[in-house]
């Protein structure tokens, strides 16, 4: 005799007083929910795993296991791996990256993005930072610089080294940050870069410069390849807050993806819990589509999705304040040129000044 | 024969951004440009005063096309203005009240099924009848009737043009009289297209240098006023040629070329050193006007097709605080010029006018010197 088991991930199924129990709380929780579908699986009986994602804009995800349709069984399956994943990592008290785990069932998971999304769904509907879960991002950003960050040593003789691992909840105070090797110093410069190509390209040049003037002597490059991380983003968030005399310069591609990349240390905001953004202060440098040094051969043409996409990101920028859209000045700038006349430029080691 | 051209007045400073595009009316020199501001500068007063202006779209302007008649005993002036984020939006002058008021433009209501992403607005008066054209960036062009009622125009859908070109049209130019539109697109291929029945007469290819790295990009085209001539602007790699076609036969009859003692140029024949953004012819069709990245205007013969005159543009002739707000990217390279017909600017009398727009923010009219 089969019959329906409701699983429910929400809040409200927690009982959480306060943040030491979270752990445990959740622990308990899943215990019970992977009881519940593991004996529903073993009776045959129809299991209904409910994700309560915005339980105020009344979001929910259903997926009924077994169904007709082969994708929502895939996707049931990858839930009850993820949710056992998460189960494990907290009995094993470890952490976990969310590249391991999907190296974990590459066959099932199929992308990362994948894993990526239904993490976030499952810590969403908990409400939940996915550390809690005891799963961090993937380590995306680099860092070249002298720096110390507790007993964490980051060395420009090593070239660029992955951006340490930190609690992505913590702030300023709960971790020493070190100069220079020197507690007072300062860096005179942080300078964002979009691409690690062009990270790596300014290291050779330094390296190779060794009996010159050092550009860069006395400031922090740091690139997230591409989109940041939330990692790469809180990161420089702590770094901008410990030296906030010194000033902070981004470059990136005179295109509209590095304008998208830009907004998102500029302008939109870190997290759920704040509105503020990564670096409101960053000065924007990038690559000009003309000036004066632009060769005709620098200059590619645009493709359809360029358009659409530029055409679609200033569409959003109107529902930007004048203010931010003043800052913004020079981006939408090369935007509109770019647009009127089909062309973008991607940075090169030139326009770093 | 050439005759110079002399400048009868400048407007510096006159937008916060860059100037993309100039049209004159009867009144009105209109502009438009990246700070999202449609201006209209009075044709009557020497110094061509701001006679009105109004954000239209905070994300820029780009193109402009003015709909000036007396319709039903009452005169219309209608704006289209194409948009950076893709929309079109139609403005009025009032002339009652010289306000500008939005008509809150909708795609639905013209029977366009789809919303587009729109690029080069055109409206064209032919006997009896408005024509309305938009490109966009999938490479279809839409066609609409107008119809003016009480100063409001109604649009309706009456199909497109394409021929299964997928590249960004660019730009169009109508010869309403004899049916005929041309849409220059982004890979350098241009179509002539039958008007009345939305069919294809011819496609042409464009000349230039080729590779893949370099589109032919087709900046700009124009229809002779008599409608036999069809004159191109298209890059060729960093130069900006201009050809002329036969527009019966579809022909090439030639490009405008800058003559040459140099042995090491002349490859691509070319008529701006940069690109070419706009084209236009004068009145009786023997002129053609062009200008270019390179800061300069010519004007052309169109018979001989040789340079008759150069201007060269510079921001010295712009007032010192003028230029002090101008920042670096900010060159006199021109984005659109157009000759003035006689009678409009009193001081012009029988000869020329033309007006230049650019990246200078600076609005600049000229005239032919001589037989006032």
């Amino acid at each position: 005799m089969t019959s329906n088991r409701i699983v429910i991930i929400s809040q409200d199924c927690l009982n959480i007083v306060n943040d030491n129990h979270i752990q445990n709380e959740l622990l308990e929780y899943l215990s019970k929910i992977l009881n519940i579908i593991e004996n529903g699986l073993k009776n045959g009986d129809y299991i209904q795993l409910e994700l309560h994602i915005n339980p105020i804009l009344k979001r929910k995800s259903v997926l009924t296991f077994p169904n007709l349709k082969e994708n929502i069984n895939w996707k049931f399956t990858v839930y009850l791996r993820l949710l056992k994943f998460i189960h494990t990592q907290i009995i094993k008290g470890e952490i976990i990256s969310k590249r391991q785990l999907y190296y974990a069932d590459v066959k099932l998971f199929k992308k990362q993005t994948i894993v990526d999304e239904c993490l976030d769904n499952i810590a969403l509907s908990f409400n939940l930072s996915i550390e809690k879960l005891n799963i961090i991002a993937s380590q995306k950003g680099l860092i070249y610089g002298e720096l110390s960050i507790d007993n964490y040593k980051i060395s420009k003789s090593i070239g660029s080294t992955l951006i340490p691992v930190i609690n992505l909840s913590s702030s300023l105070s709960d971790s020493k940050i070190i100069f220079n090797n020197n507690e007072n110093s300062s860096p005179d410069s942080i300078i964002i870069l979009e691409k690690d190509a062009i990270l790596s390209g300014l290291i050779n040049i330094e390296k190779s410069n060794k009996h010159l003037t050092q550009k860069f002597n006395n400031s922090i490059l740091i690139t997230a390849r591409g989109y940041p991380d939330r990692l790469t983003k809180h990161f420089i968030n702590i770094l901008t807050i410990k030296f906030n005399k010194c000033k902070i310069y981004g470059y990136f591609d005179s295109d509209v993806y590095g304008f998208m990349i830009a907004l998102e240390y500029s302008s939109k905001p870190m997290n759920n819990n704040t509105s503020l953004p990564c670096v409101s202060n960053m000065i924007i440098k990038g690559a000009k589509l003309f000036d004066n040094n632009v060769k005709y051969s620098d200059l590619i043409p645009l493709n359809d999705k360029d358009i659409s996409t530029s055409m679609s990101l200033l569409n959003r920028l109107k529902t930007y304040d004048d203010t931010t859209l003043d800052s913004l000045n020079s981006s939408i700038k090369n935007l509109q040129r770019s647009l009127y006349f089909g062309f973008k430029r991607e940075l090169k080691i030139v326009d770093i000044n | 024969m050439s005759t110079p051209y002399i400048s009868t007045a400048t407007v510096g400073n006159a937008h916060k951004s860059d100037i993309l595009d100039v049209e004159v009316t009867s009144r009105f020199t209109v502009t438009v440009s990246s700070d999202g501001f449609l201006k209209l500068w009075s044709n009557e007063s020497s110094e061509r005063s701001l006679h009105k202006e109004v954000l239209v779209d905070k994300v820029g302007l780009h193109h402009v096309s003015v709909l000036e008649d007396i319709i039903d005993m009452k005169r219309v002036m209608i704006f289209a203005l194409g948009s950076f984020s893709g929309t079109l939006s139609l403005w009025k002058y009032d002339f009652d009240t010289e306000e500008l008021i939005d008509l809150n433009f909708d795609y639905k209501t013209t029977g366009l099924s789809a919303k587009s992403l729109f690029w080069f607005p055109k409206f064209a008066i032919g006997s009896g009848e408005i024509k309305f054209i938009c490109t966009t960036v999938s490479g279809r062009t839409a066609v609409f009737d107008v119809t003016v009622e009480e100063g409001n125009p109604t649009l309706d859908y009456k199909g497109e043009l394409y021929s299964n070109d997928n590249s960004f049209a660019t730009c169009v130019s109508i010869d309403i009289d004899n049916n005929r539109i041309v849409v220059g697109h982004q890979n350098g291929n241009f179509y002539l297209y039958d008007i009345k029945q939305l069919l294809l007469s011819y496609n042409f290819e464009s000349f230039g240098i080729k590779n893949s790295k370099s589109l032919n990009i087709v900046r700009s085209v124009a229809f002779s006023p008599n409608g036999e001539l069809l004159a191109i602007a298209n890059d060729s790699g960093p130069y900006g040629t201009i050809s002329l076609y036969d527009v019966k036969y579809g022909e090439y009859l030639g490009a405008f070329v800058i003559s040459t003692h140099s042995s090491n140029v002349g490859v691509g024949n070319f008529a701006h050193s940069k690109w070419c953004m706009s084209i236009a012819f004068n009145k009786d069709g023997k002129k053609l006007v062009s200008c270019g990245l390179d800061n300069l205007i010519k004007i052309w013969d169109v018979e001989s097709r040789s340079c008759l005159n150069t201007l060269k543009l510079n921001a010295t002739d712009l007032e010192d605080e003028d230029v002090l707000k101008l920042d670096d990217m900010d060159i006199s390279a021109c984005t659109s010029v157009t000759f003035v017909e006689q009678g409009i600017f009193k001081e012009d009398g029988q000869n020329d006018g033309l007006v230049v727009v650019g990246f200078d923010r600076s609005i600049r009219w000229f005239r032919e010197a001589g037989g006032l």
